[in-house]
C-alpha cells in the first residue's frame, strides 16, 4: 500500500483536538482556533481519508435539550496512527535560535 | 420540536435552509442536518449565557463558513470520487486509440502553436515591460502638440530634462535616453555598435542587474566625471570572450577613452524595441554624440524621458503635474522653443504612433492564426464527434446502467481536456522552435532585429488560455451529442443507422466552416503576396539602383562652419574614388520613416499652437549633387548650387505636390515660403526649384508635400552620405570607409547599404505579413483538407452497409463515386459560398498593409476558390474510390 502523504498542520491540529476530547464541529473550532470554513471541509476530507468517522448524537439525548442531534467525530485507528506520526514529526524538529528575528517568547 | 428561541437563530437556520442548494445532492441532507444542529446547539448555549454581541457576531461568521463548506463539497465530492476515475478512463481510451490521439493532439498542437508563436512576437513588441522591477510604476514622457496629436519618441532637449527634473515632485529618477552609434576600438580592432546615452539613474531605475562590476550611477553623470561605460553581456561574450574580465579595461569609443565598469545581464535590452543595444554611457561624458550643443540647445530634442512614479502617486496625478510644468516652462523660454504640452504615458517599449501601427499589424496576425485554431478545433471536434458516434453503444450502456447525463458530459470533458492539454504541451514546444523565425529578421545586412522571444509567464498563460478554450470547444461539440444519447440508442446503436440527421449535419457544418475559414486565409495571403510584389514595383520617384548609402552619425563639429568643412571635404574625397559618379549628403537616405517633418506656410508665420489649416511637410537638408545621385528630375527652376551660400538669401526647393497645394494659381518659383523655426534657423525662404514627387516617409503615402533645404545654408552634424557609382560593391564600401577615416579617424559610416536595400526596409512589414499569411494559410488549408478527408472517409466507413445495399440494387461504381464525391464537393461549395463574402468583408482589415491591390482583385477571388474546390475534390476522391471498390456482398454483411 502506498504511504499516505504527511498531513497538513491544520489537519493535525484537528485530529489532535478530537483526540483531546473535542468531538463536535464548534468545539473543534474553539480548540484549534481555525475557522468553520476550514474545519468542516477538513473533517469531511479526514473522513474520506479514513482518519475519522462521524456519527449522529443519541436522539434521546438531543431531545432532552430540545434540539436536533448533532454530528460528532471519532478518531479511527488509522487516524490515531497518523496523529502519532505527525506529532513525532513535529517533536523531532530541531530547536533553532530565533534570536536574530527578534521573536518574543509566547506564553503558552 | 421547539422551533428554537432567538430571532438570530431563526435567520441563521433560514440561511442554512437556502444554502443547502449549494451543496451537492449526495451530501445535501447530511450538510443541512449537521449545520442546523450545530447552530442550534451553539445559539442555545449563547442564550443560556445571555452573552453580548461579540459571540453572536462570531456565530454569524461561523455560519458563513457553512457556505464555504457547501461549495467545497460541491467541488470536492465530484473531484475526489470521480476525477481520478475520469482521468484514468480518459487516458486509457486515448491510449487505446493511438491514431485518433496522435492526429487530434498534433492538430491542436499546430493550431495552438501557431497562436503561441505569434503571441511570442506580440509579447516581445507590445507586452514586455520596460522595467524588470515594478514595471507598472515606470512611465514615459511624451511631448504633445496642442491638438493632442503627434506624440514623438524623442521629444525633449537636455535643458527640458533639467527643467522638468527640478520641478517635478510626483516623478522620481527622471532619466533622459537616446540611441547613439559608436565605434568601439580595442585590441586593434574596430566595431560599430549601438549604445544608449543615458542619465545616471537610468539603469538602476529600470531594474537592470550587473552580472559583473557595477551599473552606471549618478556620480558617473556629474560634470567632470571620468568617462565610463557599461557593456551588455552579449557584447562581452562576442567581442572579448565570456571568460575575460573586462572590468576596469580601457576602450576607445569613437576616439574617446572610456573605462568599462560593468557588464549588464543579457535580458536587459534598453528602452528601444528591436534595436541591438550593446553599450550604456552617461550623458555627461557622451552628450556630444547626440548633438554638439546638447547641453544648452533647446531647438533639437534628441532625448526620450523615462521616469518612475513616486510611491502613492497615480499616473493621472503625474499627468496633471506635467501639464502645469509644461505651462510654467513656457514662460522663460522663447516661443519657438516651447514644449506645447507634456503627457505621461505607460512605460512600454513601443509607444505612440509606432505602437498603434504595431498593434494593427500584430492583431491582424493574431486574427489570422486565431482562424487556424478555429479550423484545428473544428477538425478535432469532428474527430471527437466521430468517436462519440462510434462509442454510442458504450455510452448508451452507461446511461442504461444509471450514469447521469452530466456524468457523461464530465467524462467527455475530461477526455477533451486531456487531448487539449497534450496539444498545449506540443504547442509550447513547437513555438519554442517556430518563434526563432522572428529572431533572424534582418532589415539591413548589418542590422538584425533583437527581439526578446524567450518564453515567460505571459506566454505560458496565453498557451493555457488557448488550451482551455480549445478544451471547452471540443467538450461542447462532444457533449452536445452525448446529451442526446439515451437508452433507446442502445437498440439502434449499430453503424447502420447512419448517424442520425443531427450529428451528421453538425459534422458537415464543421467541415464547411473549415473550408470557409481557409478560403478567407488563402485570399488574405494571396492579397499580401500580390501587394508585396506590387510594393517592389511602386514608382519611388528616385532611382535606388546603383547608390550606396551610409550614415555618418556622431560625425560633426561644434560649429556650423566646422560641419560644412567636414562634410564638404568628405564629399570631395569620396567623389574622387574610382567608379563614383556623384556624391551628396542628406539628412536621411530617401524613403525613411524617420525623415523629419516641418510646418510650412505660403503666407505668414504660424503660431506654435495653431493646428488647423497648417501644412506639414517632410524635409531633407541635401547637398548640391543630391538630385544627380537619386535621379529625381527637376520640373522647374534650378537645383542647389554654389550661389546658395550661408550669407545669401535662404532658398528652398519644393516638390510638385507642395507647389500645387500652396500656389495652385501658377508658378512657384520666386515665391516666399515660411518654415517652422524649431527645425531651421531662418524663417522665410525663396523657392528656387520644383522637383518631381517621390516617396519620402512610407511606400504607401499619397501626395506627400516635401521641401529640400541646401546643406550649405543649414550645415548640421550627423548626415547620411549617398554615393552613385557604376560599381556598388564591397570594394567601394571599403574604399569609402578608408576615405572617411583618412578625413577624420573618428568618422565612420554606419549601416552601409545599397539604396535598394534601404528601400526594402519599408516593405518589411508587408513582406513579413505576406510570408506569415502564406504559411498560416497553407497550414489552414492543410488542416481543412485533412478534416474533409477524414469526414468523408468516416462517412464511407459508416455507410458501408448502405452503399453495399445500393450496389446490390443496381447502382454502379460511377453512381457510388458521384454519391460520395458529390457529398464532399457540396460541403466545400457551402464553405466557399460562406467564405467569399467573409473574405470581402475582412479585406478592409488588411487595407493599410496593401499596396496597389484593388478592393476585390478578381483574379484572386476567382482562382483561390477554384483551387480550393479542386483540392477538396481530390481529398474526397480517395475515400470515394474506396467506396467504389466495395464488394457489395461484404458490404451488406458489414455491421
Amino acid at each position: 500500500m502506498r504511504k499516505p502523504p504527511p498531513l497538513a498542520f491544520g489537519h493535525v491540529s484537528i485530529l489532535h483536538a478530537i483526540a483531546d476530547g473535542s468531538r463536535f464541529g464548534f468545539d473543534i473550532m474553539d480548540a484549534t482556533g481555525l475557522t468553520s470554513g476550514t474545519v468542516y471541509p477538513a473533517l469531511d476530507r479526514l473522513e474520506s481519508l479514513g482518519y475519522v468517522t462521524s456519527k449522529w448524537e443519541d436522539p434521546r439525548h438531543a431531545r432532552r435539550d430540545k434540539r436536533p442531534p448533532r454530528r460528532y467525530f471519532d478518531l479511527t485507528d488509522a487516524g490515531a496512527t497518523a496523529l502519532a506520526a505527525a506529532l513525532t514529526r513535529y517533536k523531532n524538529l530541531k530547536p533553532v535560535s530565533l534570536a536574530a528575528w527578534r521573536v518574543r517568547p509566547s506564553e503558552g | 420540536m421547539n422551533r428554537g428561541s432567538g430571532p438570530l437563530m431563526r435567520v441563521l437556520l433560514a440561511v442554512i435552509d437556502l444554502g443547502r442548494w449549494l451543496a451537492p445532492r449526495s451530501r445535501r441532507r447530511q450538510w443541512r442536518r449537521q449545520w442546523r444542529a450545530d447552530i442550534w446547539h451553539e445559539s442555545q448555549w449563547l442564550d443560556r449565557r445571555s452573552s453580548g454581541l461579540v459571540p453572536r457576531t462570531a456565530l454569524v461568521i461561523r455560519t458563513a463558513g457553512a457556505i464555504r463548506h457547501a461549495l467545497w463539497l460541491r467541488l470536492h465530492v465530484r473531484r475526489i470520487e470521480m476525477l481520478a476515475q475520469d482521468l484514468r478512463y480518459g487516458w486509457r481510451s486515448l491510449v487505446r486509440r493511438p491514431g485518433f490521439t496522435l492526429v487530434a493532439v498534433l492538430t491542436l498542437g499546430v493550431g495552438i502553436g501557431a497562436n503561441v508563436t505569434i503571441f511570442t512576437l506580440v509579447n516581445a513588441v507590445l507586452l514586455r515591460p520596460l522595467a524588470s522591477y515594478q514595471p507598472d510604476r515606470v512611465v514615459r514622457l511624451a511631448a504633445r502638440s496642442a491638438a493632442g496629436r503627434a506624440v514623438t519618441r524623442f521629444s525633449f532637449s537636455f535643458p527640458d530634462l533639467v527643467d522638468i527634473r527640478e520641478r517635478s515632485t510626483m516623478l522620481t529618477d527622471l532619466s533622459g535616453v537616446n540611441l547613439g552609434t559608436f565605434i568601439l576600438a580595442a585590441d586593434n580592432r574596430t566595431d560599430q555598435l549601438i549604445g544608449e546615452i543615458v542619465s545616471g539613474r537610468y539603469l538602476p531605475m529600470l531594474g537592470a542587474r550587473a552580472v559583473s562590476g557595477r551599473l552606471l550611477t549618478e556620480a558617473d553623470d556629474r560634470p567632470g566625471a571620468a568617462p565610463v561605460a557599461v557593456i551588455g553581456e552579449s557584447l562581452h561574450r562576442r567581442r572579448f570572450g565570456a571568460e575575460v574580465d573586462v572590468i576596469g579595461r580601457q576602450i576607445l569609443l569613437t576616439g574617446t577613452p572610456y573605462t568599462i565598469v560593468g557588464v549588464v545581464e543579457r535580458s536587459f535590452t534598453g528602452s528601444f524595441v528591436a534595436a541591438p543595444i550593446d553599450l550604456w554611457v552617461p550623458l555627461e561624458s557622451s552628450g556630444t554624440a547626440i548633438g554638439p550643443g546638447w547641453r544648452t540647445d533647446r531647438t533639437t530634442r534628441p532625448l526620450s524621458i523615462v521616469a518612475r512614479l513616486r510611491a502613492g502617486v497615480s499616473e493621472g496625478q503625474a499627468r496633471e503635474e506635467m501639464r502645469t510644468i509644461a505651462a510654467l516652462l513656457g514662460r522663460d523660454v522663447p516661443p519657438a522653443q516651447r514644449l506645447s504640452a507634456i503627457d505621461v504615458v505607460p512605460g512600454t517599449l513601443v509607444t505612440g504612433e509606432q505602437r498603434r501601427l504595431a498593434r494593427i499589424f500584430l492583431s491582424l496576425l493574431l486574427g489570422l492564426v486565431g482562424l487556424v485554431l478555429i479550423i484545428a478545433c473544428a477538425n478535432v471536434g469532428n474527430l471527437v464527434l466521430a468517436r462519440v458516434l462510434g462509442r454510442r453503444r458504450e455510452l448508451a450502456v452507461r446511461v442504461a446502467l444509471g450514469a447521469s447525463r452530466s456524468r457523461l458530459g464530465w467524462m467527455l470533458l475530461t477526455e477533451s481536456a486531456l487531448v487539449a492539454i497534450l496539444g498545449g504541451i506540443v504547442a509550447l514546444l513547437l513555438s519554442l522552435w517556430t518563434s526563432r523565425l522572428f529572431s533572424s529578421i534582418t532589415p539591413l545586412p548589418s542590422f538584425t532585429l533583437r527581439l526578446d522571444l524567450r518564453p515567460d509567464i505571459r506566454i505560458v498563460a496565453f498557451t493555457a488560455l488557448a488550451t482551455i478554450g480549445a478544451a471547452v470547444l471540443l467538450a461542447a461539440v462532444g457533449a452536445f451529442h452525448a446529451m442526446r444519447t439515451d437508452a433507446v440508442a442502445l437498440k439502434e446503436g449499430s453503424a447502420a443507422s447512419i448517424g442520425g440527421p443531427s450529428p451528421a449535419r453538425l459534422r458537415a457544418a464543421l467541415a464547411a466552416v473549415q473550408v470557409c475559414v481557409s478560403l478567407v486565409l488563402l485570399i488574405g495571403a494571396a492579397l499580401f503576396l500580390k501587394s508585396a510584389r506590387n510594393a517592389e514595383a511602386i514608382d519611388l520617384g528616385f532611382e535606388p539602383r546603383g547608390v550606396l548609402a551610409t550614415d555618418l552619425d556622431g560625425a560633426g563639429r561644434s560649429t556650423p562652419a566646422g560641419n560644412r568643412r567636414l562634410f564638404d571635404e568628405i564629399v570631395r574625397r569620396v567623389s574622387a574614388l574610382p567608379t563614383v559618379e556623384a556624391v551628396a549628403v542628406s539628412t536621411r537616405a530617401p524613403l525613411d520613416s524617420s525623415t523629419p517633418v516641418v510646418r510650412v506656410s505660403a503666407r505668414e508665420a504660424i503660431a506654435p499652437s495653431t493646428e488647423s489649416g497648417v501644412t506639414t511637410v517632410s524635409m531633407l537638408v541635401v547637398g548640391p549633387k543630391y538630385f544627380d545621385v537619386v535621379k529625381t528630375p527637376l520640373v522647374a527652376g534650378r537645383v542647389f548650387d554654389d550661389r546658395d551660400e550661408p550669407e545669401r538669401a535662404p532658398v528652398v526647393i519644393v516638390n510638385e505636390t507642395l507647389a500645387a497645394r500652396l500656389w495652385p494659381d501658377g508658378d512657384a518659383i520666386g515665391r516666399r515660403l515660411w518654415l517652422e523655426p524649431t527645425m531651421v534657423s531662418d524663417t522665410f525662404a525663396t523657392v528656387v526649384g520644383v522637383v518631381r514627387n517621390s516617396k519620402y516617409l512610407t511606400l504607401g503615402e499619397e501626395r506627400q508635400g516635401h521641401v529640400y533645404l541646401p546643406f550649405a545654408q543649414h550645415p548640421r552634424p550627423g548626415m547620411a552620405l549617398l554615393i552613385r557609382a557604376s560599381d556598388v560593391s564591397e570594394r567601394l564600401t571599403n574604399a569609402v570607409q578608408q576615405t572617411l577615416r583618412s578625413v577624420d579617424p573618428n568618422v565612420q559610416g554606419f549601416f552601409t547599404r545599397t539604396l535598394a536595400e534601404h528601400v526594402s526596409v519599408s516593405t518589411l512589414p508587408v513582406r513579413l505579413a505576406a510570408r506569415t499569411a502564406a504559411a498560416v494559410a497553407a497550414l489552414a488549408l492543410g488542416l481543412a483538407i485533412v478534416g474533409l478527408y477524414s469526414l468523408v472517409s468516416y462517412l464511407v466507413a459508416e455507410r458501408t452497409h448502405e452503399i453495399g445495399l445500393r450496389m446490390a440494387l443496381g447502382a454502379n461504381a460511377a453512381d457510388v463515386m458521384r454519391l460520395v464525391l458529390g457529398y464532399g464537393v457540396k460541403l466545400a461549395c457551402i464553405g466557399l459560398a460562406l467564405g467569399i463574402p467573409a473574405a470581402l468583408a475582412s479585406r478592409r482589415l488588411f487595407g493599410s498593409l496593401l499596396y496597389g491591390v484593388s478592393a476585390g482583385d478578381p483574379l484572386i477571388f476567382a482562382s483561390v476558390p477554384l483551387s480550393i474546390l479542386l483540392v477538396s475534390a481530390l481529398a474526397c476522391y480517395v475515400p470515394a474510390r474506396r467506396a467504389m471498390r466495395l464488394d457489395p456482398l461484404t458490404a451488406l454483411r458489414h455491421d
